[in-house]
């Protein structure tokens, strides 16, 4: 297989990885912090989920570098573009504070920046797919994901209100998060045509 | 820039997918490419040039 094939499938396990071990330390440290009573120990545990987030960018550089060059373009367009909307945002924000809204941590400026960076990855993958003419199929590929993720977090929902497990609205975002995962994983995998 | 890509590859039998497996590159790009929606640094343009044993300035011309 040639290397650039190679990068998604790579990126998909790293990163996923990565997220897994990131959701391990921010649920593991608010037990096992109060369980530590050395101080610098119970620093380390607390700030733990930095690990798993330096991984993850890791995991993103190692993809960028092995994807083609045209990749490479789409993806720094993307970054670029959502730079320039946190910035926006921002400072917009920082207005609004003026007139009485809430003050916007800065914790809020990446998700800012990776919301505005995933709709213009998507926005530049479904420009591909109108050139190939392919956007009727990917629009039913959409709405096929749509149902697994809908009928598969409503039916463990069903099953969860029956059988007692959580039912928290964080559950079920997490449970439609692994099927959406595992809907992609099947994309990248088991599909011949796996590229970036 | 204009090129005459589609036309090669077409007279090899190659599939976009082939030609990208060629090239090292996604089938998005080779698409990207023949629709003159992407032009190529150079180091593509040579390895599409050698590829296809012609000159650049053979597959690529200037609008």
């Amino acid at each position: 297989m040639p290397p650039v094939k190679q990068a998604p499938r790579r990126y998909f396990i790293e990163f996923n990885g990565a997220m897994l071990l990131y959701l391990a330390a921010v649920l593991g440290r608010v037990y096992a912090a109060p369980l530590v009573s050395d101080p610098t120990l119970k620093t380390l545990v607390i700030l733990s989920p930095i690990l798993p987030v330096f991984l993850a960018a890791f995991a993103a550089l190692r993809f960028y570098r092995g994807i083609d060059e045209y990749h490479r373009l789409q993806i720094l367009e993307s970054l670029a573009i959502a730079a320039g909307a946190a910035g926006v945002i921002t400072i917009s924000w920082s207005f609004l504070e003026d007139v009485g809204f809430p003050p916007l941590p800065i914790s809020y400026a990446w998700p800012v920046i990776a919301a505005v960076w995933g709709i213009m990855a998507l926005y530049f993958g479904w420009k591909d797919k109108v050139s190939e003419g392919r956007a009727w199929q990917t629009l039913k590929s959409v709405a096929a994901t749509l149902i697994y993720v809908a009928v598969g977090t409503a039916t463990y929902a069903l099953i969860a209100s029956w059988a007692g497990w959580w039912t928290h609205w964080a559950t079920l975002a997490l449970v439609a998060t692994v099927l959406f995962i595992g809907r992609m994983g099947f994309f990248i995998f088991a599909k011949k045509s796996a590229s970036c | 820039m204009l090129n005459n890509l589609r036309e090669l590859r077409a007279e090899r039998g190659w599939s976009q997918a082939d030609l990208a497996d060629k090239l090292n590159v996604s089938r998005q790009t080779v698409n990207a490419l023949e629709t003159g929606r992407y032009d190529p640094s150079l180091p593509l343009a040579f390895a599409i040039a050698k590829l296809f044993k012609l000159k650049i300035e053979d597959i690529f011309q200037p609008d």
